[in-house]
């Protein structure tokens, strides 16, 4: 019960916090438009490549716009850590009578709340650019599922990695040489089948490229039981991955 | 014997090899003010730290109110307010909203919250400033927010690490007196401060630590007796011309007179009755003086001395 009060206390700091910066605010809700609206635009003419049926190039990337919010967003989650770190603000929850893991598990959640946010600014934005939903809203509440297991398994892992490297310029350059390579080595921007056979190899061991599926198939498809339950499994290992190795950085580096 | 504070050959070895505290016991007393002193590196944050569950020790054990801070640090937090390194909040929170979240932490109750936001927030004079934005403080403004977090909850225990560090001496008189109205209160302090002044001025007892052991620790008086030194500044009317310099310099308490202006430092043998004695004759010698202060005991030559002692002892 501790902890999930000292969880609640701490993402409700930890948004009130965020939501009063401006440039946070704007960032938030700036970057998915200009994902989406500036990528679209760029790869308009692969519209005809889509497959039987053609399709626009929007309504195969707004998924792939999606996973790439949440995957960078959740990845450089690290760094509020970093800065709780440098600034002694996590010294000074850890001289309280907090539920210890309650600290990240707070900064994680609120991480998650602030991405399903801009997931969510990015579907009404689709919706208006005219992407069609298939599943409707029951489908986007299990994209918006799937896309959680990501954030989570991220950030937690983000935060540990915090944890473990305590510097900016490493974090930075570990978290860069991690998400670009991920994001390309899937279907995120590009289908499957224009992609070379080492690379479709390569996506079947990248949990990124479940998600942009899983949120594909919710998104354009239909429920391909398959897809959607390999998505769920992936990135609930995922998760479970990126929590455990975030709690043990918390309790063995957070002195 | 009941102690607030008390560490039991407390040692820390950290991976690189290297001993910051190396056997350390420790024994404050409930309602004892005690100043931690030594050179940087001697251990001192490092002991804090563990009092503060924020490090376990590599061996020994330490104890808030008698319950073990490692085995049971919750248990033990919930009696301590501590102030430690930096005062890091978060910039666009208010002190309010900062200090309800600390408040709920400590399992405050919301009228309680309230009230003791309203007081400590008076008492360290941020009444004005409670639904500001922290971001907008300056540092004297965030160390006493910091401070009036650490006593929020109403701890028996006061744990500050450089409590005046980087404040002007307006900040500094401040936290002195918040100290002071802290043991009038029957709070245990335990303070480490690099500003021996500040130590001597609060302090009921000194500890000295050096690489990691602790090399003395007595009472602010009996050092200030021990040292048979002690200062006074004096502040005149007017500063002083040669004959009443000389007139100083003839009392016969006076071992050493250092005169700028209108003020005087007065070195004597540190007893509180010779003080008296000097004051009896400054104002017998028709020199007006304005303002008479016992600086303190000579807590630096003690510190200069036991450090010295100590580094040629090694």
């Amino acid at each position: 019960m501790n902890l999930l009060k000292d969880t609640w206390y701490i993402t409700l700091r930890d948004l009130r916090a965020r939501i009063r910066m401006p440039v946070f605010i704007f960032m938030t809700l700036f970057q998915p438009i200009l994902w989406l609206v500036l990528f679209t635009q760029i790869f308009k003419s692969l519209g005809s490549m889509m497959g039987p049926g053609g399709g626009s190039y929007l309504q195969f990337f707004a998924p792939g716009v999606l996973v790439m919010t949440v995957l960078f967003g959740s990845a450089f989650s690290g760094f509020g850590m970093l800065w709780d770190i440098d600034t002694g603000v996590l010294s000074k929850m850890l001289a309280t009578p907090v539920t210890r893991i309650s600290i990240i598990a707070g900064r994680i959640i609120a991480t998650v709340v602030v991405l399903l946010i801009q997931a969510l600014i990015i579907i009404i934005l689709a919706l208006i650019m005219g992407v069609h939903f298939k599943t409707g809203v029951p489908g986007v509440l299990f994209t918006f599922f799937l896309l959680s297991l990501l954030g989570l398994g991220f950030a937690a892992f983000s935060n540990g990695l915090a944890l473990l490297l305590k510097r900016q310029e490493t974090v930075m350059a570990v978290t860069n040489l991690l998400t670009m390579p991920l994001m390309f080595l899937s279907s995120l921007m590009m289908p499957a089948a224009l992609l070379p056979g080492w690379l479709n190899t390569v996506r079947q061991i990248n949990p990124i490229d479940y998600a942009v599926v899983g949120a594909r198939d919710l998104i354009s498809n239909g429920y391909i039981w398959h897809d959607l339950w390999l998505s769920m499994v992936v990135l609930a290992a995922l998760a479970v991955v990126g929590v455990a190795f975030g709690t043990l950085m918390f309790r063995t580096r957070a002195e | 014997m009941e102690y607030a504070i008390r560490t039991q050959d407390l040692v820390k070895k950290y991976s690189n090899g290297f001993t910051a505290l190396d056997g350390v016991s420790l024994q404050i007393k409930k309602g004892e003010v005690v100043g931690y002193v030594g050179p940087n590196g001697a251990g001192k944050t490092t002991t804090i730290k563990i009092l503060t569950g924020l490090l376990k020790p590599s061996s020994g054990h330490a104890y808030v109110n008698n319950i073990d801070v490692t085995a049971r640090s919750r248990e033990a937090l919930r009696t301590i307010g501590a102030l430690i390194e930096v005062p890091g909040m978060y910039d666009y929170l208010t002190p309010h909203e900062m200090l309800t979240y600390f408040g709920k932490v400590y399992r405050m109750g919301s009228n309680e919250i309230d009230r003791r936001i309203k007081e400590t927030l008076e008492m360290v004079r941020l009444s004005d400033w409670e639904h500001k934005k922290v971001g907008t403080f300056s540092t004297g403004m965030q160390r006493r927010l910091t401070i009036a977090k650490a006593i929020l909850h109403e701890p028996d225990n006061l744990i500050l690490d450089e409590p005046v560090l980087g404040l002007d001496p307006q900040g500094i008189r401040e936290v002195r007196e918040l100290i002071r109205r802290f043991r009038s209160e029957g709070m245990t302090v335990f303070l480490s401060s690099h500003l021996l002044g500040e130590v001597a001025e609060v302090c009921d007892t000194v500890v000295f630590l050096n690489k990691g052991r602790i090399v003395s620790a007595d009472s602010i008086e009996s050092i200030g007796r021990g040292m048979q030194h002690g200062v006074v500044d004096v502040k005149f009317l007017k500063p002083l011309s040669q004959e009443e310099t000389e007139k100083l310099r003839a009392i016969e308490l006076i071992r050493s007179v250092d005169v700028k202006d209108n003020t005087a430092q007065l070195g004597y043998d540190g007893k509180p009755e010779s003080s008296v004695q000097i004051l009896k004759r400054l104002v017998a010698s028709n020199l007006d003086v304005v303002s008479y202060h016992v600086e303190g005991s000579g807590l630096e030559d003690y510190y200069v001395s036991v450090m010295s002692e100590e580094k040629g002892a090694t």
